[in-house]
């Protein structure tokens, strides 16, 4: 276990002015363009990976990690306003949220959202600092096997819960998993795919990768879309009453069971990798409405409907984090992104991390927990003017989003090549997401991709030919019965519907 | 159909890079039981596997429509000519780019044009090559 001497110093480490104006920079670029339908907080974080190589990595990680949970606060905003989500995870705060504008209650049900999304977020980070460091000495004792084991299951389990069809999911990991094999293997040292580029023998650019697929495969999506429309105004009504413009603490008591079932939700799927802060918001929405002695108003502008979508869908974001820290698993694009970043600054996620890297890791914590207070503050502050602010055009917000992935990819990879990179995967990204195949779990596989390898190789090492050494290791043979278990179960599960 | 054609895509993809591109983009080393084709090899299978799958029992969702594909390629062709543009001057190519992209979306409004052509690519040139002193292509 770490020392305490490690905890505080890592706790001191993110009370820092430095690390707290980055960590409130993140939050308002979160809060920005989570309101911006379209953009949302993964496609902010991707561009803004390049731009962070500058920092010290708790700074850079932190300003990631604010724009990640802004964005889930900014997102509720277009939802409440325009009943149109500015990202996935408020879909559902639009089935109460957008009904209360209409009864002339914007305030309130955007303020609720923030009260609801940051005491979710806070739970979840509570959670996460008490039971990562167990987790992580539980996994420090697995070996070769059971890692390589681990990542078979957590393959399985993300390709069949994320996109709609688990053959295609397999397909996109297995897409994943040969991009990473591009550059010198790990036993041998010798090329593979570099098809005659030098630059290649270091392996895909993660920049590159990250944001042709993320970002720039999205920004051609949607400019693809406007056909010289100009992007709705969002009024808030100046004539509120003075009860409307706000939410009581009485109104906010009565929400806390909502808000406390939310956050559990939000927990539990967050931790699971491959489920996304929507389910969880929509579970949520579900349990609150069949929880409620009045179940024929949600949908039709009750408070607790957005507290409990708000609340589910920003718990996620630090449960995420359960999987990723201890294990090295990303969960969703947001820790994938994290992931990256992480790997980028020299820092390999997994159960050692929290021996090698104690003091960043509570650094990271303390970052976390200071952040909800920043974007409870920012929320309050800015809710009004991000309204405003967003009735930017789409036709400049999305060339300058490209702009930004084509400079940001030439400054990390110090090159055009990697934008040259960059704009291939965007366009596998594009085929993909219009084919139905998840790029979520293109993207995880991709990232596991050099570790998988290794432990593959290990693995075999140990086993030398005799599969009966599989016996003694219990933990790993279960793992891997899990594995094809879940394979069957969500390939038998019609989750969509045949053709 | 989409559905089932694409499967039939993926596992012919498959089936290309398990005989034609993976023999020819690896090395052969007759020691150590993970090979460099090894790994590649096993996720060609599962892809040729998986794609066949999909294409004889087709399952999800298809987005995909013709005409906004065609307009996302316009689109990417501007940013490959842009691209081509940045090997001469960066300072060059952003506005231009800028331009094309906003006036094809459909912005006529002299505002925003000035915002996209002129402030964005001068901010981007103060934040990166004046104040990180990080040089721009």
């Amino acid at each position: 276990m770490i020392d305490t001497h490690t905890i505080l110093t890592g706790f001191a480490d993110a009370l820092t002015l430095h690390n707290l104006f980055f960590v409130w920079f993140g939050i308002i670029v979160g809060q920005l363009v989570g309101a911006i339908p379209g953009i949302g907080p993964v496609m902010a974080m991707a561009i803004a990976i390049p731009f962070t190589f500058t920092l010290n990595p708790l700074p850079a990680i932190g300003f990631l990690m604010g724009v990640s949970k802004g964005g889930l606060v900014g997102g509720a905003i277009p939802a409440i306003l325009m009943n149109t989500p500015g990202t996935p995870d408020a879909a559902a705060t639009t089935l109460d949220g957008y009904p209360m504008t209409k009864k002339g209650k914007p305030e309130k049900a955007t303020k609720i959202a923030l009260y609801s999304s940051v005491t979710g977020d806070a739970f979840s980070d509570i959670i996460l600092i008490t039971v990562a460091p167990f987790i992580a000495v539980v996994a420090l004792k697995m070996g070769p096997i059971e890692i390589f084991a681990l990542m078979v299951f957590a393959f399985s389990i993300i390709a069949g819960l994320v996109g709609d069809s688990m053959a295609k999911g397999i397909v996109s990991a297995g897409l994943g998993l040969l991009c990473a094999t591009v550059g010198l293997d790990p036993e041998n040292s010798t090329p593979r795919f570099i098809f005659g580029y030098f630059e290649l023998y270091d392996g895909i650019p993660l920049v590159s990768m990250a944001l042709g697929m993320l970002a720039v495969a999205e920004i051609l999506r949607r400019m693809a879309r406007i056909r010289g429309t100009i992007k709705s105004a969002i009024v808030i009504p100046k004539a509120q009453k003075k009860a409307d413009r706000g939410v009581s603490f009485v109104e906010f008591w009565a929400c806390k069971y909502t808000i406390l079932r939310g956050s559990v939700i939000g927990t539990i799927l967050g931790a699971i990798p491959g489920l996304d802060s929507s389910a969880a918001s929509f579970l949520s929405y579900a349990t609150a409405k069949q929880a409620s002695a009045d179940p024929k108003s949600f949908g039709k502008g009750n408070i607790h409907g957005v507290a409990a979508t708000e609340s589910a869908n920003s718990a996620v974001a630090g449960a995420n984090l359960i999987p990723l820290l201890t294990l090295g698993i990303p969960g969703n694009l947001a820790a994938a992104l994290i992931i990256s970043a992480l790997m980028i600054h020299g820092i390999q996620p997994g159960p050692l991390l929290f021996q090698e890297q104690g003091q960043l890791i509570y650094g990271l914590f303390g970052t976390l927990l200071m952040a909800n207070v920043l974007n409870l503050v920012s929320g309050l502050l800015g809710l009004r003017l991000w309204a405003r602010v967003i009735q930017a055009p789409e036709s400049i917000i999305f060339p300058a989003a490209l702009l930004l992935c084509m400079t940001g990819v030439y400054l990390a990879t110090g090159g055009l090549f990697g934008v040259a990179v960059m704009f291939v995967f965007a366009l596998l990204g594009y085929l993909m997401s219009s084919f139905g195949y998840s790029v979520i779990v293109f993207v995880i596989a991709f990232f596991l991709g050099e570790r998988f390898e290794l432990s593959l190789s290990q693995s075999l090492n140990i086993i030398d030919g005799d599969l009966t050494i599989l016996l003694s290791h219990p933990v790993a043979l279960l793992l891997f019965i899990l594995a094809i278990v879940s394979a069957i179960w969500f390939g038998l599960k019609s989750k969509g519907k045949p053709e | 159909m989409h559905n089932r054609i694409s499967g039939i895509f993926v596992a012919l993809f498959g089936i290309a890079l398990l005989f034609f591109v993976i023999p020819y983009q690896t090395e052969a080393v007759d020691y150590g039981w993970l090979k460099p084709a090894t790994l590649p090899s096993i996720a060609a299978v599962i892809i040729t596997l998986s794609g066949i799958l999909h294409a004889v029992c087709p399952r999800g969702r298809i987005e995909f429509r013709l005409s906004s594909a065609l307009r996302a390629l316009l689109f990417f062709c501007i940013g490959i000519l842009g691209l081509c543009m940045m090997t001469i001057n960066y300072m060059m190519a952003a506005p231009i780019l800028m331009l094309v992209l906003m006036w094809v979306i459909g912005e006529r409004r002299w505002k925003w044009l000035f915002t996209g052509i002129a402030l964005l690519p001068a901010c981007i040139w103060f934040c990166i090559d004046f104040l990180l002193k990080r040089p721009l292509p």
